[in-house]
């Protein structure tokens, strides 16, 4: 059981007690799809000399970044990070922040309701993708996603991976190479920006998830999906309204602006989640400007 | 730093008007203290103290007593 880990956060930050444990009442597997994350991580976190308890660590640290940048929202009316160039100065492009923040990322994937619902879109559309299909991840991270979909779309994927950090790309390279190294020669890393990247072929699936709200042009990646989308093929996409973080650059204030976005991509909206980060009622969550996590499968209008 | 206004802070956010300040009060001695009440505990501190909360300042703030003294090294 993950309870090394759990006990030094809950330690750390009390309140994360409340939420985790409300969360695993309600669903208890994800306790489990904790557990599973950290044997698959181990690898990695052994070649890089992490322990459950730096586990911890950042974990907290990236929970205690957003929470700080959820006070400076609520007095200043607007996210701490100015544009997607300061953001990249201050987190993509410094290994050490980076790597400690993208691990409490993917941790939250199996501590926040909101997450986990987007990632279980995640997964389902994932199995979905057809044997031999060719996949594409823009802004792969933690790597998370890129194993699942290796995992799930079987041996006969092609993945690519672009992105615009190098540290991104070092990370989820390490993490591969440990957790799943077999499929390392089927993927392909480049470092380039996704909205004038020019791949060969198309692809059957497009993977972009929390990447909208770091960029300043999400309708410039949306049509980027648009654009490297064959015929019939779909594209995921996660985001968020009203969720400041170090290094979220675009302003969503409700749902309907990232449908508006999709829309305007030529893009339809095929199946879609929408989890608030509390269980409160509607008027609450608007008057608190509580954050809305967002995924959505998308295809060609 | 007034205990006593930081007090009346803590009884207003959690609707426990006989609420008595301890160093070592947690989340975990107070019902409605959880994340979202978090978030409205430490904006309505910065209100009443007139400071504002920088990520340093919310590192490692585990009870009451942290908070404290965060708020005598801002002078508040």
């Amino acid at each position: 059981m993950p309870q090394v880990f759990l006990d030094a956060v809950y330690a750390r930050m009390p309140t994360q007690r409340k939420k985790v444990e409300a969360f695993y009442r309600e669903h208890p597997q994800a306790l489990a799809e904790l557990e599973r994350f950290l044997q698959v991580y181990r690898p990695y976190m052994d070649a890089t000399g992490l322990t459950d308890l730096s586990l911890a660590e950042c974990y907290c640290n990236m929970a205690e970044e957003t929470l700080a940048s959820r006070l400076y929202f609520l007095r200043e009316g607007h996210y701490p990070a100015k544009d997607q160039a300061s953001a990249l100065a201050l987190v993509y492009n410094d290994p050490v922040t980076m790597k400690g923040y993208m691990l409490g990322l993917a941790l939250s994937q199996f501590l926040w309701k909101a997450h986990y619902s987007m990632y279980n879109l995640f997964r389902e559309a994932v199995a979905e993708v057809p044997a031999g299909a060719r996949i594409l991840e823009v802004g792969s991270g933690h790597g998370l996603f890129l194993y699942q979909a290796l995992k799930l779309a079987g041996p006969g994927a092609g993945v690519d991976v672009v992105d615009i950090s190098d540290t991104s790309l070092e990370m989820t390279q390490g993490v591969l190479k440990t957790a799943l190294p077999e499929a390392l020669g089927r993927v392909r890393f480049t470092k380039a920006d996704f909205t004038v990247y020019q791949p060969a072929e198309l692809y059957d699936f497009i993977i972009m998830g929390e990447v909208l709200e770091h960029v300043d042009d999400p309708l410039g990646m949306l049509r980027s999906m648009r654009r490297l989308l064959k015929p019939g093929g779909r594209g995921y996409i996660s985001t968020c309204v009203n969720c400041p973080a170090i290094d979220h650059v675009y302003e969503f204030t409700e749902t309907r602006e990232i449908k508006i976005l999709v829309d305007k991509a030529g893009l339809k909206t095929l199946r879609e989640v929408e989890v608030p980060s509390e269980d409160r009622p509607p008027a609450v969550l608007k008057a608190l400007k509580i954050d809305v996590s967002y995924a959505s499968i998308l295809e060609g209008a | 730093m007034d205990q006593t206004r930081l007090q009346k802070v803590f009884r207003d956010i959690f609707d426990e008007p006989a609420l008595v300040l301890r160093r070592d009060m947690t989340a975990a001695d107070v019902d409605a203290w959880d994340s979202l009440s978090h978030i409205a505990l430490l904006a309505a501190v910065e209100k009443e103290f007139g400071v504002r909360f920088n990520l340093a300042d919310v590192k490692g703030l585990k009870n009451v007593g942290d908070l404290m003294d965060v708020l005598e090294k801002k002078g508040a």
